[in-house]
């Protein structure tokens, strides 16, 4: 089956609210999802379900629950990709089919190197959504050309990397996204990408924003200075070095602005001072808190 | 009825007379629109350029100014979203609910403040109002003159919502002054931040408080809440709190001191209602329309969108000239006639569709209550220095100081 969506601006990943016992904040969620949605045109869509968001814990009812809620929060020209396991492709199919009957408009994949092009070429046979599929610094260039003419395939993210070789392999097959959030977005911006997805996105969405307007309108020079100072430590801040789990230092982010109210995740992982200043100092330098 | 003497709409408003910078600067907090200026400035915008881009406030907004244009973005949640509610943004990091929530939120919020402020509910309030007007006009009618902003509309409405809250007494001046940082920015856009921050603090002690102890009040209502059976989180009942308060007592008394200037300056009006008080609702109503303290709200468009021939695009901001839209005269006959037996009326004072005030009742309950009182109690009300007259801009305007004379009856 073959089905296309064009891929065009920000894509932020976006966290679970969850209580003090671990259960959704389904309207948090819905507020949280809109106020994304209202950055503007250049904010296409959100990526739910994704490792930031806890998928793994999350039960496949959750998961569902997710999207609906995204679709209904979201404006209809606004995507809801969501992020489905890609261990095998059967799984795959099925999540991807599921996520459509939920409203999603694409689903995202990020298939292991060696079998990426196996994979991907079942489901987009099985499949009833446009496909993003993400994939790292060591794929082949073949490989990204022949997932690019699948006739489901909409965009590749890349993450790491050769940007301007990987954008020549890709072509004009498919959307190229990138998810890099360090001084290289800029880059690729300038380079081509069509856009981003963003795991830090959803902390500091209009500032991101920005700086894609500035890449689009060509002052690559102007969003280079914005990003070199205020959103430069924006990712290494929320990323936490290896030992903080993902998500855990976004959604203290989040908190620290008031857009969500806590910042439990359900294995029990928090942030602990030093990290929780850490984020605090690159949102005052973002400008998204008061020094 | 003749037109009020304060809205003379030949008072020059310097660079807003010149159409071109209007067009592309038109600034709906300015001071230099008040008194009768902002009524012909915003007319002659609605007759010229009712879709205008200006470039105040940070990134711009578009000023929507025809009634019918307004009424079509206010019905549809789906293309133009409440939040910010206000240009520019308030600052509070969350929507406020309800009136900043979209589908599917916003009907589930709606529905737990719908009883609090239900016409039924503020109908049985009125003697609560009415002894709290009496008590606040008592302490004034000796005198002859009083600053009637200061001394009735303000510590009634505020009285009247604190009450209804559940806040303390002691704590109501308090909050009077958190509103009016929030509401006037009298301390600045950073106060403002600040004031926000003292009000969430304070109901969260507040709800606290109330869990624990719950009373007939609305925070103890939040705080047994729920929507599709899932209770009210903290955040959520600061949220409410936080509109609740500026919303809820600052627009009545804004509301109030316009019509209050009004009678002054009316006084065939003012007898008029004294003879015949059954006409008093409908004198304020149409005084509503005719001063529209809030004079607009802000939308997002969510979907890119064509309005009277201007394309939107999905993240542009609106603001929407309520008062422009109550002065339309595609809409109302005459507009800059005050005509209090005006059918139908379908103003814009309190909005208009599924973001209508909810409040709308009980402003309506109290404003009845302290123009029966003040009517049946003073004769010959007109105004004492129209130089002391202190108009405030802002997300609603209206008179904080309104010094009056009259003769005790």
């Amino acid at each position: 089956m073959t089905v296309s969506l064009k891929l065009e601006g920000l894509y932020p990943e976006v966290v679970t609210p969850l209580d003090g016992n671990g259960a959704i904040l389904e309207r948090e969620f819905i507020m949280y999802v809109q106020q994304l949605a209202r950055v503007g045109w250049i904010a296409g869509g959100v990526v739910v379900n994704g490792t930031l968001a806890e998928r793994p814990d999350l039960t496949p009812e959750e998961r569902v629950r997710l999207v609906e809620r995204a679709r209904v929060a979201a404006p209809a020209d606004f995507d809801v990709i969501v992020a489905v396991d890609a261990d095998d492709a059967e799984g795959a199919v099925s999540a991807v089919n599921q996520a459509a009957e939920a409203g999603a408009t694409a689903a995202l994949l990020r298939p292991p190197a060696k079998t990426a092009r196996a994979l991907v070429e079942t489901v987009d046979a099985e499949a009833t959504l446009p496909l993003v599929i993400r994939v790292g610094a060591d794929v082949d260039a073949e490989t990204l050309t022949q997932l690019g003419g699948l006739g489901s395939v909409s965009a590749i993210c890349t993450d790491g990397g050769d940007f301007a070789a990987q954008h020549a392999a890709i072509g004009e097959s498919a959307a190229h996204l990138t998810a890099a959030d360090d001084a290289s977005l800029v880059d690729h911006l300038v380079g081509g990408a069509d856009g981003a997805l963003m795991a830090t996105a959803g902390v500091g969405t209009v500032a991101w924003a920005k700086l894609l307007r500035l890449c689009r309108d060509g002052e690559a020079d102007q969003a280079r200075a914005l990003f070199d100072g205020q959103l430069a430590g924006l990712g290494p801040a929320l990323r936490g070095g290896q030992d903080a789990p993902r998500g855990v230092l976004v959604k203290e982010a989040l908190v620290l602005q008031g857009l969500i109210s806590t910042a439990g995740m359900r294995g029990g992982d928090v942030a602990d001072d030093a990290q929780r200043e850490d984020v605090r100092t690159a949102l005052v330098a973002a400008g998204l808190l008061p020094g | 009825m003749s037109q009020p003497q304060f809205w003379n709409p030949d008072m020059p408003a310097g660079r807003f007379d010149d159409p071109e910078y209007r067009r592309e600067h038109f600034d709906h907090l300015s001071e230099d629109l008040t008194h009768g200026r902002y009524i012909r400035i915003s007319g002659a915008m609605r007759e010229q350029c009712p879709v205008a881009h200006s470039d105040a406030h940070e990134d711009g907004f578009w000023s929507v100014s025809r009634y019918r244009d307004i009424e079509y973005v206010h019905m549809n949640l789906e293309e133009f979203s409440s939040c910010p509610v206000t240009i520019p943004p308030v600052g509070n990091p969350r929507p406020m609910a309800p009136i900043e929530s979209d589908p599917p939120l916003h009907k589930g919020y709606r529905r737990i403040l719908t009883d609090v402020f239900s016409k039924p509910t503020q109908k049985g309030k009125e003697d609560v109002y009415r002894a709290m007007a009496v008590e606040l006009i008592e302490q004034f009618v000796e005198r002859g003159r009083c600053d009637i902003a200061e001394e009735l509309c303000i510590p009634l409405t505020l009285n009247a919502l604190m009450d209804a809250l559940g806040v303390p007494g002691p704590d109501r001046a308090m909050m009077g002054n958190i509103a009016n940082r929030i509401v006037h920015r009298t301390g600045g856009a950073d106060d403002t931040v600040l004031a926000v921050g003292e009000l969430y603090a304070y109901f969260t002690d507040l709800s606290e408080q109330r869990r624990a102890d719950p009373q007939d009040d609305i925070v103890s209502a939040l705080c047994t809440a729920e929507i599709e059976g899932t209770p009210l989180s903290l955040i959520e009942i600061l949220d409410v709190c936080m509109i609740l308060v500026p919303a809820g007592f600052e627009t009545t008394a804004s509301s109030m001191s316009y019509m209050f200037l009004m009678l002054a300056e009316q006084p065939e009006l003012a007898q008029r209602l004294r003879d015949d008080p059954s006409l008093i609702p409908a004198a304020l109503e149409e005084m509503l329309r005719y001063s529209t303290p809030v004079r607009g709200l802000a939308r997002t468009v969510v979907a890119d969108v064509e309005l009277s021939g201007q394309k939107l695009r999905r993240g542009d901001r609106l603001h929407l000239n309520w008062l422009a839209a109550n002065h339309d005269p595609e809409v109302f006959d005459q507009p800059e006639v005050i005509n209090i037996e005006r059918k139908p009326n379908r103003h814009m004072g309190y909005g208009l569709g599924p973001h209508l005030c909810m409040g709308l009742h009980m402003a309506r309950a109290e404003m009845k209550v302290a123009f029966e009182e003040i009517l049946a109690r003073v004769d010959n009300i007109r105004p004492e220095d129209v130089d002391a007259i202190v108009e405030s801009t802002g997300p609603t305007w209206g008179l904080t100081h309104l010094p009056i004379t009259f003769d005790k009856r």
